[in-house]
């Protein structure tokens, strides 16, 4: 059986120091690493360039804002991200959690420490990330059918239709046009906007 | 008619980031405002606002100097915990500016800042096939809606270019190393950019949004409810700090002092320029005087503070606009109904907090 395929980190940090505890904690073996001493634009090219598995850096990073757009707005390619914090204890920083921030490290550096913490960190990340597409498949869902029933009371008010009969009457519009009835029902609302306005 | 009651909590740690616009703190603690209403606060510099914001979550601070959207995101859960923040005070306005890079520049040729010209080279350059790409600082600010608003106005469509968003520190660098053709920051860094001869100021945020609240003072819910004396204490004394900034004296010794490395640790020639009124443009030409730059108090006008619920819907437009929030089908934001920007934008609170301390 071939070895599992090294996960790959990105890890950003300026102080030389810092770094090299935590770089000395990552298990060649295991991971395979590239460290950033700066931020900026150069953060972005190399999560484009060698899309990390995972990021490591510092609660006070002033990359933060670049990561946080990456991971809540863009929502393009959104990764797990493991916080440093040398200042907090755990409880105080557990709420990181809720934002996108899988796991963290606190206080000593090790590598026994450092790797179940990325393992716990990518798996809530991905938890996370499956609960934020049934959220979002649920949510469009919710939307489809929302098109469908306004379309079909429109129809219904406007031409003293039944329930069933609306229905069918979008139903064979979709078949005639070989369209999605959800596209149908967009298309009444429209018609029946710029109607009633 | 209230009066002053026993403060709740009399020592503060209260955030900031080093930005020109965090003068109205930097003065209170300086000049002793905060003091005066019975606070004795510990100003700490923040290096992103996501850590600022964490930290208010987590109570290590009571307050900051926040983004002005940033309350309304946090309220609203995009920024992914969903708790009940607040803005009971105006800071700051006209901070920003939209600064381009020196190439651009002098393919503007002799006339570099007259709008139509600049609005054709942009047209000109999408056309030829160039993705431009501009940086701004966080998603949740109006330097990144007024960004998108100026492109719009420029006739182009914001899909057709990329928005990064950058810490402020590096925006400068990115410039000059050609990583994008322009940015939209707050002071000290436009300044710095202009001084370094990397990129010339086109226009500032009072071209684009005049008097649009840039920052706010925002907190939790909860700590308001916990600590409500001292939360009009706090804004008492930032009353008088903004308004100890009125004249171009108080203003250039702020200027010295937020200099400081514990402020902007910047040079004065990038802090004071803006704060005096000059918006540096290019190394070669003369700074624009625009009265309302950086803008922290209007005469007589308490108003001025004043978080209006109508901010937000202004911004929920923004949101929606840059899709960051849903559109409903009939074009009106999904949000709108459901968000009593009134619990959002606490003017009741700064209305409170003049009442209890009158000449404020």
């Amino acid at each position: 059986m071939p070895p599992a395929p090294k996960l790959k980190v990105l890890f950003v940090e300026q102080d030389k120091a810092k770094a090299d505890i935590v770089l000395a904690a990552l298990d060649a073996a295991q991971y395979q690493v590239s460290h950033l001493p700066s931020a900026g634009v150069s953060l972005l090219k190399e999560v484009d360039k060698a899309q990390p598995d995972l990021i490591i850096m510092d609660l006070e990073s002033p990359s933060r804002d670049v990561i946080e757009n990456l991971n809540l707005i863009s929502s393009l390619n959104p990764k797990p991200v493991v916080m440093l914090s040398e200042q907090y204890d755990r409880d105080t920083i557990s709420t990181l959690v809720k934002s996108g921030v899988s796991a963290y490290v606190v206080g000593d550096v090790n590598a026994e420490r450092v790797k179940s913490v990325i393992d716990v960190a990518m798996a809530r990340f991905e938890e996370y990330q499956q609960l934020k597409t049934e959220l979002q498949q649920a949510k469009q869902a919710l939307g489809k059918h929302k098109a469908l029933d306004q379309a079909k009371a429109w129809l219904m008010e406007s031409r003293q239709l039944s329930e069933r009969e609306a229905y069918q009457c979008m139903r064979k519009m979709a078949m005639n046009q070989g369209k999605k009835i959800e596209e149908v029902a967009s298309d009444i609302l429209s018609l029946a906007a710029a109607l009633d306005s | 008619m209230q009066t002053a009651k026993k403060l709740e909590k009399t020592e503060l740690d209260i955030g900031f980031m080093p930005l020109t616009d965090c003068a109205p703190f930097v003065v209170a603690l300086e000049r002793g405002f905060f003091q005066r209403y019975g606070l004795t606060v510990r100003l700490h510099k923040q290096n992103s606002w996501s850590a600022l914001r964490d930290k208010l979550y987590e109570g290590l601070l009571d307050a900051a100097h926040m983004l002005a959207p940033m309350p309304l995101a946090a309220s609203l859960g995009l920024d992914g915990y969903g708790q009940q923040m607040i803005s009971p005070m105006v800071i700051s306005r006209n901070g920003n500016a939209i600064t381009l890079a020196e190439d651009l520049r002098q393919q503007l040729g002799q006339d570099w800042s007259e709008p139509n010209g600049l609005r054709s080279l942009l047209q000109d350059l999408r056309d030829s096939g160039k993705r431009l790409r501009f940086a701004t600082v966080h998603p949740y600010s109006c330097h990144y809606y007024q960004l998108r608003s100026w492109l719009r106005r420029c006739g182009l469509d914001t899909g057709q270019v990329d928005i990064a968003i950058l810490p402020p520190a590096d925006m400068v660098t990115a410039l000059a190393e050609g990583d994008i053709d322009g940015f939209c920051v707050s002071g000290p860094w436009t300044a710095r950019a202009v001084r370094e001869q990397v990129g010339v100021t086109v226009l500032s945020s009072v071209d684009i949004w005049p008097n649009f609240p840039d920052k706010v003072l925002g907190l939790l819910q909860s700590w308001y409810q916990l600590y409500p004396n001292s939360c009009y204490a706090l804004i008492a004394a930032l009353c008088d700090s903004s308004q100890w900034l009125a004249n171009s004296a108080n203003r250039l010794e702020a200027a010295r002092v937020l200099c400081r490395p514990e402020y902007l640790d910047a040079r004065l020639e990038v802090v004071a320029p803006s704060l005096l009124w000059s918006c540096l443009r290019s190394a070669d030409s003369d700074p624009l005087y625009i009265p309302e730059l950086n803008q922290f108090y209007q005469h007589d006008l308490a108003e001025h503070y004043s978080p209006r619920p109508g901010y937000g819907e202004f911004l929920l437009a923004q949101m929606a606009e840059a899709g960051q929030i849903p559109r409903a089908e009939n074009g009106a934001m999904d949000f709108t109904e459901e968000t009593n920007l009134k619990k959002i934008f606490r003017e009741d609170i700064y209305w409170c907090a003049r009442e209890i301390y009158a000449p404020c």
